[in-house]
């Protein structure tokens, strides 16, 4: 329990962080930062039940794309305010590590793995994301004609 | 209206898009509104990720265009919602073209933001480490990783290298304060979770949402280089953490 205390608050201050080096307003911090504390906490809460990264990758950047979808209305803000420092938690960084350290210590095997794993990743966190904003457009359309 | 003035006002608004690091369906987007707010018969916008083109035409009058290149692009969200306020108070008509000129410039007109963030960079690669599960000793080694990169990147910036070699200084840095610190320090430590919590600020977490959100408006081109951008980053990282890997492994 501690432990995923202490994960959470991480994900809160890595995204903090990244509202400071991103420049996203003041007021908004706490707001975005919130995004991918939330997005943490249900790829920590899903983890219980599967081992699937895919998965949880979908389903935690499918929060932040709700969430910052929400917040982008309610403050009338570009979703991209709360959505940038929201979906970080999930970007596979740690695949892109795995990668160049494999590649180093000469495992072929491992580094297609991960190659695929993180393209995999990617395209779930991008998969959470349509979704989202596929629903808000049914939602509220309000865009207007380019022509 | 002065639809010269609400031209130059509304090209003024899609560079400090572009520039800040928006998306190219929000640039054209918001640009496009502003233009119709002329009520003329013909305006368009043409925006990719390096430039865009405005038209504004009608049977009265000649037809103005603009076009601008984008040389250097930052992210700078707060700009980017400035702008975005500006251009909903002036849809509705809140604004006059002349207010809206002078607001516009003001933010154009600013200084990019030069400060390095160390600060930021601390609590974000400390954060992340913790949120990978790995211990408080961790974490501290990754506030000094992320503070020594992030000068690094700054300083790269301040000099203009290549954007690619900024990314790879960055992790190289990373990887060097971290083999450093774990090897030297007395305890234990998880070098992987160090390494990939303090990677964090230079991985590509920007381009992959924006290449999305460009794919799913229909700019392809734009959604495609954003794509590639973030391949490209990627590897940088790739590279340096993995130079620095090797480096420790001759020694």
């Amino acid at each position: 329990m501690i432990g995923i205390i202490v994960q959470l608050t991480g994900a809160f201050l890595g995204t903090l962080g990244f509202c400071v080096l991103l420049n996203i307003p003041r007021k908004l911090w706490a707001y975005s930062s919130l995004v991918g504390t939330a997005a943490w906490g249900v790829y920590l809460a899903a983890e219980t039940y599967t081992d699937a990264v895919v998965t949880l990758n979908f389903l935690a950047a499918l929060t932040a794309a709700i969430l910052a979808q929400i917040l982008a209305r309610f403050f009338r803000a570009p979703v991209t305010l709360f959505l940038i420092p929201g979906i970080f938690p999930m970007v596979p960084g740690a695949g892109m590590y795995e990668i160049a350290y494999n590649a180093v210590q000469g495992d072929q095997e491992l580094v297609n793995h991960y190659i695929m794993q993180t393209l995999q990743i990617a395209g779930a966190i991008a998969v959470g994301i349509f979704l989202a904003d596929i629903v808000q457009r049914v939602i509220m359309p309000k865009s207007i004609t380019k022509s | 209206m002065d639809y010269k003035l609400l031209l130059d006002s509304v090209v003024m608004a899609g560079e400090v898009m572009l520039r800040s690091g928006a998306e190219t369906w929000r640039v054209e987007d918001t640009m496009l509104r502003m233009l119709r707010m002329s009520q003329l018969k013909t305006a368009q916008v043409f925006a990719m990720t390096t430039g865009f083109t405005v038209t504004l035409d009608d049977p009265s009058m000649d037809s103005l265009t603009v076009v601008r290149r984008i040389e250097s692009r930052s992210m700078n969200l707060e700009r980017v919602d400035q702008i975005n306020q500006i251009s909903r108070n002036f849809c509705r008509g809140e604004l006059t073209v002349e207010e809206m000129f002078r607001e516009v410039k003001k933010i154009y007109r600013e200084p990019g933001d030069t400060r390095a963030h160390l600060p930021g960079y601390m609590i974000l690669t400390a954060g992340f480490t913790l949120m990978l599960g790995a211990a408080a000793q961790d974490a501290a080694v990754a506030a000094v990783a992320g503070i020594l990169s992030g000068f690094g990147v700054w300083l790269c910036r301040r000099i203009g290298l290549h954007v690619f070699l900024v990314n790879a200084i960055g992790a190289f840095l990373i990887g060097v304060t971290a083999i450093l610190c774990t090897r030297l320090l007395p305890g234990a430590y998880d070098l992987h979770s160090i390494i990939i919590g303090s990677i964090m600020p230079l991985v590509p977490g920007v381009a992959i949402t924006n290449a999305v959100y460009d794919t799913l408006h229909g700019d392809y081109i734009s959604g495609a280089a954003r794509m590639l951008e973030a391949f490209v980053t990627a590897a940088a990282i790739g590279i340096g953490v993995g130079l620095s890997m090797a480096l420790f492994q001759v020694i």
